[in-house]
């Protein structure tokens, strides 16, 4: 009867918020109204475990995480002397804007789905090509598209778009997408749901997730396959529903292809891939059938479901993860568990950060400033040992700059690394820089420094020593002050000048050293290796 | 409860207190500490060698020969039980052996299997990437300022098991150091006119500013950042690191285990487990580096690996029991898999897995195969989960602890349905 309503919970009060999107201008205008009252919820739950907030961070913490925190990057040394130096009240509301504005915008969060999808099945993907995919995904982000839309694109696409990498990396192997694999990974990372734990038996929580609703969901996806595009040099293959062509007569291995017409897939035994349980027809998880035509597309109908503003765990699940990327921890958790038994540590945040999404036409852009508009986000993660631990948001907590983040961010102090093009021996199984720190199919916690001894010696040992001689030479380029030097490398690195102790410390250094080149060189090692260049607090 | 903050915090503790020491090189205390738990005769920490078969051993052709197939058996120094012809120095040490007969997982190819074999789990089992055995045990038992990597492969190869070796959920931290034939760890010295010197006046000043910043910026993050810049500095320094070099081993010693590629990574895991390593996978492979997924080319291939295996093995056996290491280090002798009875097909139902040392009741065979070799007899099949909880346990490692991964998701170690071989304890 009841066994599929989950997903429409307290629909009618939602329904009357779903009207036309807003401008964007009132969007803009409306985010530091929706931050207050994004500090209104916090504090409540602050005076209730009765945790006193802390002060909010000075200007250098909140450039340095504001930047990391929305595009990957550090600030350049002109732009944090000048924000530094700033004396206008609203700069920082303008410095997000600017960097949402910004292409690196979309390229990290672009970066960031990417890796989500790839790490999916990490063993199997990781190996999949990303550059066009990550091109197309920060272009829609650049250009404002909304989420739903996006998220329908991969999810419907039929063509030889980059967009298809969604499908293709959630492929069994071979020549078509596992409607199984499409339907978890849709649901634990579009809707935060485990409707993946139903693929194999009846969802042991929530019990009103069958198995057959898991395969009628699956369905939808019955038909879609691969297929070559004739003529294709790069045997480049697209997405496509279409019964494929009969085979070649002259061929020597005629494999013909029967898809289910209709919207139909058999249930496999998962113990057994080759015995079938069972066969079921297409249906949403609301329990409605769509009209099917034969041949499909299919597809389509499964992602309006998806994607329906009725359904309010896709715009949930995404705020959620949106604020538990600036936060390292979501107001559900795990992310991808959002069920009536795992309750919200803020239930009114999470729904004014959903309902925002929603009405603003599912724009990232809309909730990211109105969360880094308010005091929550602005607050400091400096922390004595005697400040309690929190997880209620009074303080910001440390994450580490990660993987291709970190990378990035030493090419921006170091120059980026020319490109090598030497082809790897056969049995060369050395490892290069970019691997060992390959953090993208880690499911640990950004809160936890992730690296380790292999790793803190090709910094200190190799791209650092082997790297900081050119970048030095550059910043010698212009004759300054050994004070001024200094200070660019902080700035450049850090984002903050340094302290009276650091500055006499450090230009003892320099001034001891056989050249000021050499002293230069030092400092530079010493910055990159400081437990403050890896804090993105 | 978090373990993984625990330990950090508890490591920082640690670490602080070696660093306000001073001048004191880091190793010394370190050095001091191990004395002193020596002098008071408290048991040596545990330790684990894992020899790694990746392909899949035959088992009708070593540890599970039936009369009459494919090689002549020989009787082992347990009434009972025989080895293949192949295995002839073993067939002496049976005693410190113990071989589980019977087991299992539901994998016939070596992708999945090896995933398994690794981490104790199928492949994204819950969605998520697990931990490999060597990330597990040093996550619960590796010092985080030991003066080499706590989790080592030697001879990793390149295609088996891109990630199953890996840190998985509990992150790259946990990864293995990955060590090449005839070679140290990597980057230990600094690049181009730097010098030691160099860096060890660099490295002072850092530590300089990193107190200053932990002082006002207390997180896991700069105490995780503190703990690994520790470790690398006191590999740098480390004397330990001598263990990579196996000609300072006698001739006749390395002859002992064998010259060729199988020989020298026993030899290497032996010096790593007496230097304090907890973890040393060892991947072996003939000297052209092929493994042990033997096709066609059964039995001369079979012939030689186990033969080499025989030599190295033993060898290792005996050096360890020589030094007082073998009732502190548990090993672990498999691959992913075993073979069908005429060793030409993968097997995944039914094969054996050879554990030795660790403490553990040795001298027996857990469960039989039955006269035909493929019917599981007096035992129960024993899954990888299974398996990894008996390690576990043979190392004194709560198994049925959990962690807390990204997102706040509590997470098993082993699959919660896991039962230890109870008859090895």
């Amino acid at each position: 009867m009841n066994r599929s309503c989950l997903l429409v919970l307290s629909l009618t009060a939602l329904a009357t918020l779903t009207g036309p999107s807003r401008t964007e201008a009132q969007v803009r205008l409306d985010a530091s109204g929706v931050a207050k009252r994004i500090d209104i919820f916090v504090e409540k739950k602050l005076r209730e475990v009765k945790v006193t907030a802390a002060p909010r961070a000075d200007d250098a913490e909140f450039l340095r995480r504001v930047h990391l925190d929305l595009t990957g990057r550090l600030p350049t040394l002109e732009k944090a002397a000048a924000f530094l130096d700033g004396k206008e009240p609203e700069r920082r509301a303008k410095l997000i804007d600017e960097l949402l504005a910004s292409p690196e915008f979309g390229n990290h969060f672009a970066r960031y789905w990417t890796e989500l999808f790839v790490k999916r099945d990490g063993e199997l993907n990781s190996k999949m090509k990303t550059t066009e995919f990550r091109a197309w995904l920060a272009e829609q982000f650049n250009k404002g598209v909304g989420w739903d839309q996006i998220v329908t694109k991969m999810l419907t696409v039929d063509d030889t778009s980059p967009a298809g990498f969604y499908l293709r990396a959630n492929r069994l192997n071979g020549d078509r997408p596992s409607p199984a694999k499409v339907v978890g990974t849709s649901a634990a990372l579009f809707l935060g749901t485990q409707l993946q734990c139903a693929e194999c038996h009846n969802h042991p929580y929530t019990r009103e997730w069958k198995q057959n609703d898991f395969w009628g969901l699956a369905a939808f996806y019955g038909r879609t396959r691969y297929e070559n595009v004739a003529n294709s040099k790069t045997r480049e293959t697209r997405i496509t529903e279409e019964d494929p062509p009969p085979p070649d007569p002259k061929a020597k291995n005629k494999k013909v292809v029967f898809l289910p017409k209709g919207g139909k897939i058999d249930i496999p035994d998962p113990l057994d891939a080759k015995k079938v349980r069972a066969t079921v027809d297409a249906k949403l998880l609301d329990g409605s059938v769509p009209k099917l035509s034969e041949t499909g597309p299919h597809r389509p109908h499964f992602a309006r479901w998806l994607t329906d503003t009725k359904n309010e765990y896709f715009a949930q699940a995404a705020a959620n993860r949106l604020w538990a990327i600036l936060f390292a921890r979501g107001l559900v958790n795990p992310l991808d568990d959002l069920n009536p038994k795992n309750a919200p540590s803020h239930p009114e945040l999470l729904e004014l950060l959903a309902e925002e999404f929603r009405v603003s036409g599912h724009d990232v852009r809309h909730v990211l400033r109105s969360i880094c508009l308010s005091d929550t986000y602005q607050r400091t993660s400096k922390r004595t040992p005697t400040d309690p631990e929190d997880d209620n948001f009074s303080r910001m907590k440390v994450k580490f700059l990660q993987g291709e983040v970190l990378l990035k961010c030493l090419d921006q102090v170091l120059g980026a690394e020319p490109v090598v093009a030497t082809k790897k021996k056969r049995d060369d199984t050395s490892i290069g820089t970019a691997e060992l720190f390959d953090t993208s199919v880690y499911d640990d916690n950004p809160a936890n420094y992730s690296f380790g001894a292999p790793q803190m010696l090709r910094l200190m040992n190799v791209d650092v020593p082997r790297r900081a001689p050119a970048a030095i030479a550059r910043l010698l380029q212009t004759p300054a002050e050994p004070a001024q030097c200094l200070e660019k490398l902080f700035l450049q690195s850090l984002a903050r000048r340094p302290t009276a102790d650091e500055s006499k410390m450090l230009l003892a250094h320099v001034a001891k050293a056989e050249t000021p080149a050499r002293g230069y060189e030092a400092v530079v090692w010493i910055l990159l290796n400081s437990a403050e260049f890896v804090s993105h607090r | 409860m978090n373990p993984l903050r625990l330990s950090r915090r508890e490591a920082l503790k640690l670490s602080l207190a070696t660093t306000l020491a001073g001048s004191v090189p880091w190793f010394e205390p370190l050095r001091a500490h191990a004395a002193q738990s020596a002098a008071s005769g408290r048991t040596p920490p545990k330790q684990c060698i894992l020899l790694w078969l990746g392909g899949g051993p035959s088992q009708a052709h070593s540890f599970d020969p039936k009369p009459g197939e494919h090689v002549g058996l020989l009787q082992t120094n347990v009434p009972g039980l025989h080895f293949s012809e192949y295995l002839p120095r073993l067939a002496q040490r049976m005693d410190k052996l113990a071989l589980i007969k019977t087991m299992n997982h539901p994998n016939f190819g070596h992708g999945d299997a090896v995933i398994w074999m690794h981490t104790g789990y199928r492949n994204r089992d819950g969605g998520i990437e697990r931990p490999s055995l060597g990330s597990i045990v040093t996550h619960a038992i590796g010092r985080p300022d030991a003066e080499l990597p706590n989790y080592m492969v030697l001879d990793p190869g390149q295609a088996e098991g891109l990630f199953s070796m890996n840190g998985g959920h509990l992150g790259p931290r946990y990864n293995p150091l990955k060590v090449l034939p005839g070679q140290s760890i990597p980057d230990q010295r600094p690049e181009g006119s730097v010098t030691i010197d160099e860096i060890r006046s660099r490295a002072s000043l850092l530590e300089q500013m990193n107190q200053s910043f932990l002082q006002h910026n207390h997180s896991d993050v700069a105490a995780g950042h503190h703990n690994s810049l520790s470790q690398a500095l006191a590999i740098m320094r480390s004397s330990k690191t001598r263990a990579f070099n196996l000609d300072e081993e006698p001739i006749r010693v390395q002859e002992r285990y064998g010259r060729g590629r199988m020989g020298q990574a026993c030899l290497l895991a032996r010096r790593l487990i007496e230097v304090g390593v907890p973890f040393v996978s060892a991947h072996l492979r003939d000297g052209l580096g092929n493994g042990w997924d033997t096709h066609m080319d059964t039995p001369d291939r079979n012939a030689i690996l186990f033969r080499h295996l025989d030599v190295c093995f033993s060898a290792l056996l005996d050096d360890l029991q020589a030094r007082g290491l073998l009732e502190s280090t548990l090993i672990i002798c498999m691959g992913e898999f075993g073979r069908s009875r005429d060793g030409i097909n993968h097997n995944n139902r039914i094969w054996t897995a050879v554990l030795a040392g660790g403490g553990l009741r040795t001298g027996q065979s857990i469960g039989s195969t039955g006269d035909n070799g493929l019917t599981a007899t007096g035992y129960r099949p024993v899954s990888p989960g299974d398996l990894f909880a008996t390690v576990l346990r043979g190392l004194g490692i709560d198994h049925t602890a959990g962690y807390t991964i990204r997102g706040g998701r509590p997470v098993d170690i082993v699959n919660a349905n896991a039962r230890v071989v109870e008859e090895l304890f």
